[in-house]
């Protein structure tokens, strides 16, 4: 909580409300704070309901990881044998690094490299048909594998630009990711954003003509001492009203287009 | 001997073929082939791990079997005994090995592979997260723990876990790709 991270140049809008402090998604042991998003503890509407899905959806790309991590390295399946933690440390971070590693060089080939794109596909395909209902209708799921399908052959789709976009910047290939910028509608913000950085290279949002100013948070960057900025933050972090605020926008605004974004998960 | 064995089978010995594919090297060794010879390389000429002569003239382990003994220990969790049978290697080289080999990739690979994501990989993330559902999603946050059996009797109380038993608590944040951005450790009680 020094106030140094997360980075609080990318706000993001949930329901008209703009925020600064990046989140992560944790399960229910942890403390109520802002940067924290948790599933709610007991559902009582079927909108926490839909909300808790997508949110443990999302969240078992780390219940995976320890998984992954104890199958690929048997060193983590038995008792720890060392003398004292530093050494403790030393392995798990070894560990992690070889884990990195071959991520970095496995990546592109993963499942989860081509689902957003598939997902941006079944979005055109739901505008189309079944205009966004909450439910998922018959006619959406018939229709949206070959949406998916469109995508995947045109290959430069509204929403599959997004996808296409990191990956150019993932390769540090300096191609048109900024022609890919994508018409779908939560993501053009921060498409934009990536396809600058594939073309400039520099300091993002900045450095782009035409790119929207960052101005949210421009008052707060004044220069301040040290144990006061930590302080701030502290304050900042520990708000545990902010921490319900954050996660009752998000549920509301996935409510909103939930079939859409439940469908890789169900089934 | 053990380094025959190793020839023979991953990589190829008197012009025949390895014995083993380059997956079932994978499968065996825990990393791409390309990671492993890149720690290799970095490492066989570092003063434990290239070749010796001791004192009565004999050649010592290549660096080869050190590596792949090494890589044995965290890929099977074995004690530092068991692969003995395999790469003809010493309790005490075992040891040795696995202390410097974890040495080495954790303190001269992290800069690079285990920090905070930078500005370019939070849009990327941000990107993802955006078509996934959530905003302002920086990626996943949770704990695991890993029991410690050789933790000290006096520290005991400090790494008690609900179950009586010594563990370490892992925290790790990663993507959805399962890369990892930090990983730190607490006790059990502690947060």
């Amino acid at each position: 909580m020094t106030g140094k991270w997360p980075p609080t140049n990318f706000p993001f809008t949930v329901i008209g409300n703009t925020r600064t402090l990046l989140y992560y998604l944790v399960d229910g042991i942890y403390p109520r704070l802002a940067f924290f998003v948790a599933p709610y503890p007991k559902p009582s509407s079927r909108k926490q309901q839909v909300f808790n899905r997508l949110q443990e959806a999302l969240r078992k790309d780390v219940e995976r990881l320890f998984a992954v991590l104890t199958l690929r390295f048997h060193v983590f399946m038995h008792p720890a044998r060392h003398a004292n933690v530093p050494s403790l440390v030393l392995t798990v971070q070894a560990v992690v690094v070889l884990h990195n590693m071959e991520t970095e060089l496995r990546r592109d080939g993963y499942r989860s490299s081509t689902r957003g794109a598939e997902a941006a596909g079944e979005e055109g395909g739901e505008v189309g048909a079944a205009a966004g209902g909450v439910h998922a209708g018959g006619s959406a799921a018939t229709a949206a594998p070959a949406a998916a399908a469109a995508a995947a052959d045109a290959g430069n789709g509204a929403g599959g630009g997004v996808a296409q976009g990191d990956a150019n910047v993932d390769m540090g290939v300096h191609a048109d990711a900024a022609g890919g910028a994508p018409g779908s509608s939560g993501g053009a913000d921060h498409g934009r954003g990536v396809g600058a950085a594939g073309s400039g290279g520099g300091d993002m949002l900045d450095a782009v003509p035409g790119a929207p100013a960052p101005a949210a948070h421009a008052a707060e960057e004044a220069p301040v001492l040290e144990f006061m900025r930590v302080l701030m933050a502290t304050g900042r972090d520990k708000d545990a009203f902010e921490h319900a605020a954050l996660r009752d926008d998000l549920c509301e605004h996935v409510l909103k287009e939930c079939s859409r974004l439940l469908l890789p998960y169900l089934g | 001997m053990g380094l025959h064995c190793i020839l023979r089978d991953y990589f190829g010995v008197d012009g025949l073929p390895p014995v083993y594919s380059t997956d079932q090297f994978e499968r065996r060794s825990r990393v791409p082939r390309a990671v492993f010879l890149r720690i290799f390389n970095a490492l066989k000429d570092r003063p434990f791990w290239k070749q010796r002569i001791n004192a009565t003239g004999q050649l010592q382990a290549h660096p080869l079997r050190k590596v792949v003994g090494a890589f044995r220990v965290l890929a099977y969790g074995e004690c530092p005994d068991r692969g003995d049978e395999y790469v003809r290697l010493s309790r005490t080289t075992f040891d040795k090995a696995t202390k410097l080999l974890v040495e080495y990739v954790a303190d001269e690979l992290r800069p690079a592979y285990l920090r905070p994501p930078n500005q370019n990989e939070v849009e990327r993330i941000l990107a993802r997260n955006v078509l996934r559902g959530m905003p302002g999603c920086l990626g996943s946050l949770d704990c695991s723990h890993w029991e410690w059996a050789g933790c000290p009797k006096g520290r005991a109380g400090t790494f008690q876990d609900g179950n009586g038993k010594r563990v370490i608590v892992l925290e790790a944040i990663c993507d959805e790709d399962l890369w990892i951005y930090h990983v730190f450790f607490r006790g059990h009680l502690g947060v």
